[in-house]
């Protein structure tokens, strides 16, 4: 028999986040993410875990609180609305500290929008959402093997930062089949955690879980403290695939769905003598900040393209890492339509032939 | 090498259970074709109705356009690619169990959630000579050995009402199908079979990844159905 499992994107994350010690879902249905929710309401009983449907995203997102700030390896999901309902629970977990994994599978908007992919909230879930200075990791895949393996990871970094990590990925992403190979050991790390409320234990230290802080001065000084955290974070975690990098005349950076599109366009586009080069952030935040600017100061280098599931959101950060030293292109749909491969194409080539 | 068709045509209603992404309406599809590619000279044909009621996403309706060429008669959600989250049974259902020259192919949603539907239409269902296939990939997850089969058939039939009556081995990986993948599946099929007594009936697969004297050398006695792609997956 295969060793590899035939995974929708959406039963790769549920069996991830098995395999990284999750034994607590909270969660409640939307498409197109449901099928996490169906897949761990079985897989959870195998592994005397917990599956809840909380009475609403909102319930979810405080259970996760609950018992995320307890010690457990937890996890939520929804879509993008109700990731938008999710978000004062995202700004509680970023004051309290507390180590969470949340999955955005995002359908398009804005409002109840409609039920196809979209990579609209990357403005929600990258630069905030919720209220006050905080920042959440944000993790986006562009195959179901990565979405698997990034899954493990979100539940360390977690841990790791105590901070809210956010595996974001577009419908596509999650409804996807393809075959995965999972680790039959995995190496899990054990985090000591020995901030949270599980309890005295006989010790004398009571532990408070909380992001309400009277004193100015001490809410300062977690401001800060989080803000060297996340200086930290963007030193050391930023992850990122590039290719056909060293030659490129056109640069297209793009996540998720998007990216598998690029990688194709490249090919297409090399066969008649274009050559486009790919930066696929696969940490949206921290941002690819690095390698943007490095890439822009190139002789070699005449554009960037940014093409995204959305009116034009990361490319605000592209502009920013390009800095003014070369034009930043855009094409995006909305929706739910998405880009086709001879129409980035037909873009790669006018942009090649200098009539963009 | 023609598809076997006697064991594919022998009943007037054929239901297509199984689990999520088993690969149910790529079979249902392909069944379709081949049995209304036996009846273009009678005033007969096949309808085929797209009753996943569960996932708006990828469905039997995706191939409206080659069921119309091979003269297939599509009853589908009217809220099929309008976009809308509101899958329902389309009412045109319930005249397929009158019309004696009609065959009909049923297509319903994943797991027991998708097969009640089933047990909505039983009393229809049991009147007329009918067959509810069980499709099976065992590279999906909760089919992946004897046991999880036999559970899931267990939950199938309890949602459906009715007894299940051919597995169908539709085992593959997607763009990494080869022969092999029925070649090792067929023994838990078989195994499945023995244990329920429920007929292994037939076998499918892509006929780009099974050329034609390996789908004669490796089904032996159970017919193999050769499928072309027509339901939409990956981008």
């Amino acid at each position: 028999m295969s060793n590899r499992v035939l995974m929708k994107g959406n039963e790769a994350i549920a069996e991830a986040a098995v395999k990284a010690g999750c034994r607590h879902y909270f969660g409640y249905p939307i498409t197109p993410q449901t099928e996490i929710a169906h897949y761990l309401a079985k897989r959870m009983k195998d592994v005397d875990g917990v599956f809840l449907q909380a009475e609403s995203e909102v319930a979810a997102i405080n259970m996760v609180y609950g018992a995320a700030g307890a010690g457990a390896r937890v996890l939520t999901s929804s879509s993008s609305p109700g990731i938008s309902l999710k978000q004062e629970g995202f700004s509680y977990i970023a004051g309290a500290e507390i180590p969470s994994v949340v999955v955005n599978v995002m359908r398009c908007g804005p409002g109840l929008g409609g039920i196809l992919p979209a990579q609209g909230d990357y403005f929600q879930c990258v630069k905030g959402g919720g209220h006050g200075d905080y920042k959440n990791l944000v993790l986006a895949a562009s195959g179901v093997q990565e979405l698997f393996s990034l899954t493990m990871e979100a539940f360390d970094l977690a841990d790791k930062y105590r901070i809210l990590v956010v595996i974001l990925a577009d419908g596509t992403i999650g409804q996807m089949m393809e075959p995965v190979i999972i680790p039959e050991d995995t190496d899990m790390k054990i985090f000591d955690k020995p901030w949270a409320a599980s309890g005295k234990k006989g010790g004398n230290v009571h532990h408070t879980i909380k992001s309400i802080y009277i004193d100015p001065v001490v809410l300062e000084g977690l401001n800060n403290r989080l803000q060297s955290k996340y200086r930290e974070i963007e030193a050391n975690e930023v992850r990122v695939e590039t290719s056909a990098l060293e030659d490129a005349e056109i640069v297209i950076t793009a996540f998720g769905t998007c990216a598998r599109i690029a990688k194709n366009v490249i090919k297409e586009a090399a066969r008649e003598g274009i050559k486009v080069g790919l930066i696929r952030p696969i940490t949206l935040w921290p941002f690819p900040v690095e390698i943007i600017s490095e890439t822009a100061r190139k002789d070699s280098v005449k554009a960037f393209l940014d093409i995204e599931l959305n009116a034009g959101q990361m490319v605000e950060d592209v502009r920013l890492a390009v800095n003014g030293k070369k034009e930043v292109l855009f094409h995006g749909r909305t929706g739910g339509m998405i880009p086709s491969q001879e129409e980035i194409l037909d873009i790669v080539r006018r942009i090649a032939g200098g009539g963009f | 090498m023609q598809n076997d068709v006697s064991v594919l045509s022998r009943s007037r209603v054929n239901i297509f259970v199984g689990a999520y992404g088993s690969g149910k309406s790529e079979v249902a599809v392909n069944f379709a074709i081949t049995i209304s590619n036996t009846m273009r000279e009678s005033a007969d044909y096949v309808v085929l109705a797209d009753l996943d009621v569960i996932n708006p996403f990828y469905r039997s309706a995706d191939a409206r356009a080659v069921l119309l060429d091979n003269g297939i008669k599509l009853i589908a959600s009217q809220f099929v690619n309008t976009n809308v989250e509101a899958p329902s049974v389309p009412p045109e259902v319930f005249s397929v169990f009158d019309k004696p020259g009609v065959k009909a192919v049923l297509d319903i949603g994943g797991e027991d959630m998708g097969a009640r539907i089933v047990s909505s239409l039983k009393d229809r269902i049991t009147a007329v000579d009918h067959e509810l296939f069980m499709v099976i990939n065992i590279n999906r997850p909760f089919t992946r050995n004897t046991d999880e089969i036999v559970k899931m058939i267990r939950e199938l039939e309890s949602a459906c009402g009715i007894s299940i009556t051919g597995l169908v081995n539709n085992t593959n990986l997607l763009e990494m199908s080869s022969y092999r993948d029925i070649e090792d599946s067929d023994p838990i099929i078989r195994n499945v079979s023995r244990l329920t007594g429920i007929p292994y009936v037939f076998s499918a697969g892509m006929t780009e990844y099974h050329p034609d004297d390996m789908s004669l050398q490796l089904n032996g006695e159970v017919p193999f159905l050769k499928m072309i792609r027509t339901v939409l997956y990956n981008t």
